[in-house]
C-alpha cells in the first residue's frame, strides 16, 4: 500500500466484522438477559418470602404477650385449631379493701391507651385468686370497673407503684378475700384465622374483643396466612408434644403451639401460587399452678 | 499505529454497563438480604430480651443477699425498695423490689418484684436495644416454725404452784390453738395442771417427731444470728424498749452458745445451746430455742412460742424445766413469725406473673 504522507482514516467496519460482532453481541446479549430475569425472577421470590415471613413474625409479639398472661385454669373459654376464645388479663393488681359495695384495687403499670381501649372495647371482668390454693375465681357478667380511690390503698398500708392506678370493681370481692389478694382484670377475645378481608382468597388473624351483651369488635391483625395456619394444644402432664385438638377439659391446656404460616400477598413472576414460610413457634400460660 | 481518540468500538461503554447492572443486582441483593437480617435480628432481640429479664429475676430471687449485701438499700428483710442490675450472659436485667404491703399480723409482706431485661450483644447495627419487662408478685416468708404448744418442752416440765399461765391459745387470735403444753410420755408434765390451756391443755409427742433440726441449727448454722454471745454483748436498751413496743420491728436473731440468764426483758429469736434462766419480771416476745432446760422465776410472761431439752434430739440428757412463779407462757402466731421473719426469703406467689409491665 503505498503512502502518500497522509495517514488515510479508516472509516465503519468491513462485512466480517460487523457479522462477527453482531453474533458475538447476539450471543452475550442473549445470556446477559437470561441471566437479568433469573436473577430478577430470584429476586422476587426472595421479596415474596420475606414478606410472607414478615407476616407471620408481625402477628407474634401481640399473641405471644396475650397468651403468656393467661390463666391456666379458666383463661381458654373455646377452642378449635382456628379460634381460641380466651379470658386474657390486661391489668393485675392487689386488692386493697370494700366498702360502700366497691372493691379497690392498687393496679400495676399498664400502657394507658391498652388500658383504655381494653376497658372502651370490653371489660368483661375480674379474677381474684385464692391466697391459700393459689386458685383464681372469675367474677364477670355483671361486672363493673371504675376510677378508684387511691387514698383506700393508702390507708390499707398498699403501695401503689409509680405509673400504677387505683380502680374499683363491683361486685365486691367475697370476705375470703383479704388484703392484698392478687386480682386481674381481662377482656373477652377471640383469635381466629378466617377469610381475610385485607387480602381476599386467603386468611387473617383477627383479635375479636367481645363485650359484656355480646358486642364484637373484630380486628384484623395481620394477613395473608397459607391455610396450613393454625395452633395445636399443649396439655399438663402432656408431654412436650401437641396435641392438634381441643381436650374436652379446657383447664388442661398449658399452651399452644402456633403455626403462624405466613404468605406473600402477591405471586412472584413464573409463579402461580403465593410464597409460603412455614412459621411454628410455642406460647406457655405464665400463671398456673401445675 | 493508530491514534486512540479515532478508536471506535463497544467494548468499554459495554463493560460499564455489565458492571453497572452487576453493581444494581448486588445492591439489591444486599437490600434483600438486609431486610432480612434486620427482621431476624428484632425478633431475635426480644425473645433474647425476654430470656435476660426472666433470668434476671430468677436470679435475684435466689441471690439476692449475696447480691445486695453492703449496699445502702439493703436489709434483710425487704424494705420499701432495693435494685440491683444484674449481668448475664447477652445483656443485663435491671430487677427492683417493690413492698406494696408490709407484714400485718401473721401475714406475710408483698412485694412486686420486676426485671427489665436488655439485649446488649448480637444486636444488628443501627437498630434499638431488645427490651423486655417482666414481673412477679413475691411474698417475704418467715421460714417455717412448727409450733405444737406454748412450751414445748422435750425434757419434761415440772410446774409448781397453781399460778401462772401455760397457754395454747393464740393470743393474736389468727391461728388456731395449739395444745398449752406438749412433753415426751417419760419424763411427762408433772406439777399442777390448772395452770395449763390450749387444745388439748397437755399433749405428748416423741422427740424424733419434732420437726426442728436443732442439729442443723447449733452445728450447721442454718440460722444466721445477727448477736452471738459469748463475744458480743446483751443489746439491754434496744432489747427493753422493743418489749415494751408492740409495734417494734426489732426482732434480732440471738445466739448464746452456753448456759445463760436472761439480762433483761426482749424481743427477737433467742437460740440458746445450754440452759436458760429467766428470773424476776424479764419477758420476752418471741421464740426461745433451748437446749438444755428452762428454769422460769417471777413474774410477766413469754408470748411466742418456747422450745426447751432440743438437746434430747442430739441424744444428750437434759434435765427437766421448771416453771415457778406467776410467768405467762402464750403462744402468740404474730410474735412467732415476727420473731422467725429474719431467717424468711422471697417466695414467688404462683400464677401472678405479668408481661405486660409499661415503659416510658
Amino acid at each position: 500500500m503505498r503512502y502518500n504522507g497522509h495517514r488515510r482514516v479508516r472509516r465503519g467496519f468491513t462485512l466480517i466484522e460487523l457479522l462477527v460482532g453482531i453474533v458475538l453481541f447476539g450471543i452475550i446479549g442473549a445470556l446477559f438477559t437470561k441471566l437479568l430475569t433469573t436473577q430478577g425472577r430470584f429476586f422476587d421470590r426472595q421479596g415474596m418470602g420475606n414478606a410472607a415471613r414478615n407476616v407471620s413474625r408481625a402477628s407474634l409479639n401481640r399473641v405471644v404477650s396475650d397468651f403468656r398472661m393467661i390463666e391456666a385454669t379458666g383463661g381458654v373459654i373455646a377452642a378449635t385449631s382456628t379460634s381460641l376464645t380466651l379470658r386474657i388479663p390486661f391489668a393485675i393488681g392487689v386488692m386493697c379493701a370494700t366498702a360502700n359495695n366497691v372493691t379497690q384495687i392498687s393496679l400495676l403499670p399498664v400502657d394507658s391507651t391498652t388500658y383504655a381501649s381494653a376497658v372502651n372495647a370490653g371489660f368483661y371482668g375480674y379474677a381474684w385468686r385464692n391466697y391459700t390454693t393459689g386458685a383464681y375465681s372469675y367474677v364477670e357478667n355483671p361486672a363493673t370497673e371504675a376510677v378508684g380511690l387511691p387514698a383506700v390503698c393508702t390507708g390499707m398500708n398498699v403501695t401503689t407503684v409509680t405509673f400504677g392506678k387505683v380502680v374499683q370493681v363491683t361486685p365486691v370481692l367475697p370476705a375470703g378475700a383479704g388484703l392484698g389478694t392478687p386480682v386481674f382484670l381481662y377482656q373477652r377475645v377471640r383469635y381466629e384465622f378466617k377469610a381475610s378481608i385485607a387480602v381476599p382468597g386467603t386468611l387473617g388473624l383477627y383479635r375479636t374483643v367481645i363485650a359484656p351483651n355480646g358486642a364484637e369488635t373484630a380486628e384484623e391483625l395481620v394477613a395473608p396466612f397459607a391455610s396450613t395456619a393454625s395452633w395445636k394444644f399443649f396439655m399438663v402432664n402432656g408431654g412436650a408434644v401437641a396435641q392438634a385438638n381441643a381436650p374436652a377439659n379446657l383447664a388442661d391446656i398449658r399452651g399452644f403451639e402456633l403455626h403462624l404460616n405466613g404468605l406473600s400477598e402477591g405471586t412472584a413472576a413464573t409463579k402461580t401460587t403465593q410464597e409460603t414460610a412455614p412459621f411454628t413457634t410455642a406460647v406457655f400460660f405464665k400463671n398456673r399452678t401445675n | 499505529m493508530l491514534n486512540n481518540t479515532e478508536r471506535r468500538g463497544f467494548a468499554i461503554p459495554f463493560a460499564i454497563l455489565v458492571i453497572a447492572v452487576l453493581t444494581i443486582m448486588l445492591a439489591g441483593g444486599f437490600s434483600l438480604v438486609s431486610a432480612e437480617r434486620r427482621s431476624v435480628s428484632d425478633q431475635k432481640s426480644q425473645i433474647s430480651a425476654f430470656r435476660i429479664a426472666e433470668q434476671g429475676l430468677e436470679v435475684y430471687l435466689v441471690r439476692r443477699d449475696s447480691l445486695l449485701l453492703g449496699t445502702a438499700n439493703y436489709t434483710k428483710i425487704p424494705g420499701p425498695k432495693d435494685s440491683v442490675r444484674i449481668m448475664v450472659p447477652g445483656g443485663y436485667a435491671d430487677v427492683s423490689l417493690t413492698r406494696l404491703r408490709p407484714p400485718t399480723g401473721s401475714q406475710s409482706g408483698l412485694y412486686i418484684a420486676r426485671s427489665k431485661g436488655t439485649e446488649t450483644v448480637g444486636t444488628y447495627a443501627g437498630t434499638p436495644q431488645g427490651v423486655r419487662t417482666v414481673a412477679q408478685y413475691v411474698l417475704w416468708e418467715s421460714a417455717p416454725m412448727q409450733v405444737l404448744a406454748g412450751w414445748l418442752a422435750l425434757s419434761g416440765l415440772q410446774k409448781n404452784g397453781t399460778a401462772g399461765t401455760l397457754s395454747g391459745v393464740d393470743l393474736c387470735k389468727d391461728s388456731a390453738a395449739v395444745a398449752g403444753v406438749v412433753v415426751p410420755v417419760n419424763p411427762g408434765y408433772t406439777g399442777k395442771t390448772t395452770a395449763v390451756t390450749g387444745s388439748p391443755a397437755i399433749d405428748s409427742v416423741p422427740p424424733d417427731s419434732v420437726h426442728i433440726d436443732w442439729n442443723g441449727i447449733v452445728n450447721a448454722g442454718i440460722i444466721t444470728p445477727a448477736i452471738i454471745i459469748p463475744g458480743a454483748s446483751w443489746p439491754t436498751a434496744q432489747m427493753t424498749a422493743a418489749y415494751a413496743d408492740t409495734t417494734s420491728t426489732y426482732y434480732p436473731v440471738v445466739r448464746v452458745n452456753g448456759d445463760f440468764v436472761l439480762p433483761s426483758s426482749g424481743t427477737g429469736l433467742l437460740i440458746v445451746t445450754g440452759n436458760l434462766t429467766i428470773n424476776g419480771s424479764d419477758g420476752w416476745r418471741g421464740v426461745l430455742l433451748v437446749g438444755g432446760d428452762i428454769t422460769s422465776n417471777g413474774i410477766n410472761g413469754i408470748s411466742g412460742a418456747t422450745v426447751s431439752g432440743l438437746n434430747v434430739k442430739l441424744g444428750t440428757y437434759v434435765p427437766v424445766s421448771t416453771a415457778n412463779g406467776t410467768k405467762t407462757y402464750q403462744y402468740s402466731s404474730c410474735e412467732v413469725a415476727k420473731a422467725t421473719m429474719g431467717s424468711g426469703a422471697l417466695v414467688t406467689l404462683r400464677n401472678t406473673w405479668v408481661d405486660n409491665w409499661v415503659e416510658y
